[in-house]
């Protein structure tokens, strides 16, 4: 089973804000099993943001999700921190993946989200 | 409102004519309009304007004001390079031209540039996506995401050569260096140059022009169209011209046929890989176009499918 990754580095997401991602999914690989997001440095602070991922209109993450769910922060393993729905049968495949990302701190953060493809 | 400069000698000098406050844009007019299609012009040229250079080595695109084929629309908006600078009776000099079959076309006003028109002039060089990333930070930002891919395999899992960061799809190649297997990591950057406008119209005949700037530069290049449908693209006979500009190296002479780069079912896309063996220098255009005498066939073009790409491999320097 082939495995890849399809990055949005350095989302920038406003104190008090949210930022809206929707893109589609790369073609060449089948289905889409894991997510991650990875700080952009050692000083963001993710406490106060929330997620919101449907992917192909299936609802991965419920609005409002603590982000600490997905934060790969080194602190473990990668393949114990991803957060794993290989079992939901996740079409990757120009699938349309749509993230909101809701930042309710005071100060602006930065991230860098990771989605799990993979192929038989 | 435009005045035009007639190419006539390899070096001109000329000044802007009286009244004109601002130089907007600037085209290349073909002088000879019964040619149909996309004609490639040699010439280098090299502009500067009240001392400011314009462009340089660039390989120029005529546009013509009529098709006698009817068969495509053209804009000079499509093929002008912005300019936007406030000039004076300024000093034109241009250099390079070796034919003399094109108009210099400027487009020009009498207002000076105040920055809130907003001008929104067709521009020919790509500008650089959104988040794309360059030199030391593309190759960190790739190891890590390498390493994070492979340490993210559990058993059964195999990491695959590619990722994709901010829409952009790196690869990366394992290879032997003097009979021992190296860890060096070559990368290779698609861009998709062409595709589908929002009219689900390909852009033909565009020349587009941009930096390669990843450092070293020291690079060996390779690079391949692939489409969807692509024996469509072949029956459309469609050409390629691919330069680098500021050097001598003709990439793809021009007319080259697409095909011979084309990846499809039969011809697996390790195999149109195409090596050419000088170095890149920064400044790079192609342009894809229609043969010029198949008008049957490119009329049958369905253009919905049709993504190009052009791929770039540069090695690492130790």
């Amino acid at each position: 089973m082939k495995k890849s990754f399809q990055i949005w580095r350095e989302i920038e997401v406003p104190a008090g804000g949210q930022t809206v991602l929707s893109e589609l999914l790369k073609e060449n690989f089948s289905k889409c099993t894991g997510a991650f997001i990875v700080p952009f440095s050692a000083t963001t602070n993710l406490s106060q943001v929330s997620l919101f991922l449907k992917i192909a209109q299936n609802e991965i993450l419920p609005n409002g999700t603590d982000a600490s769910i997905i934060t790969f922060d080194g602190s473990v393993a990668l393949k114990d921190a991803i957060y794993d729905f290989s079992k939901d049968n996740i079409p990757a495949r120009s699938s349309e993946l749509d993230l909101t990302i809701t930042n309710n701190g005071t100060s602006d953060v930065k991230l860098n989200f990771y989605v799990v493809l993979e192929n038989e | 409102m435009f005045f035009t400069v007639p190419s006539e000698a390899n070096y001109l000098s000329t000044n802007t004519p009286f009244g004109v406050k601002s130089i907007r844009a600037l085209f290349f007019e073909s002088k000879n309009d019964s040619l149909f299609g996309y004609k490639r012009n040699l010439d280098r040229i090299s502009i500067i304007i009240d001392g400011k250079q314009i462009c340089r080595d660039l390989i120029i695109l005529p546009f013509m004001t009529t098709q006698p084929y009817g068969n495509r629309k053209h804009r000079w908006e499509d093929v002008a390079l912005k300019v936007n600078m406030n000039v004076d009776i300024s000093e034109i000099q241009i250099s390079g031209i070796q034919n003399n079959d094109f108009n210099i076309v400027f487009v020009c006003s009498d207002k000076e540039i105040d920055e809130s028109e907003g001008f929104d002039f067709v521009e020919t060089k790509l500008l650089r996506l959104k988040g794309q990333l360059t030199g030391e930070e593309a190759r960190k930002a790739l190891n890590d995401a390498f390493k994070m891919l492979d340490a993210s395999c559990a058993e059964g899992e195999t990491p695959a050569d590619e990722l994709t960061i901010n829409g952009i799809t790196y690869y990366r190649k394992r290879y032997t260096f003097n009979g021992q297997e190296t860890t060096t990591i070559e990368y290779t950057e698609v861009k998709k140059y062409i595709s589908n406008n929002s009219n689900g119209e390909l852009t033909f005949d565009k020349e587009f022009q941009f930096i390669f700037d990843h450092e070293p530069i020291e690079m060996f290049a390779y690079p391949i169209m692939t489409a969807n449908g692509i024996d469509r693209i072949i029956n459309a006979d469609m050409r390629v011209a691919f330069t680098i500009s500021g050097s001598d190296n003709e990439v793809f002479p021009p007319y080259t046929d697409l095909s011979l780069f084309s990846a499809n079912e039969k011809i697996p896309f390790r195999k149109a890989l195409h090596k050419f063996e000088t170095p890149l220098r920064r400044n790079i255009s192609f342009c894809v176009t229609r043969n010029d005498q198949e008008t049957t066939t490119a009329k049958e073009i369905e253009v919905s499918n049709y993504d190009i790409y052009v791929l770039f491999i540069y090695k690492k320097v130790s």
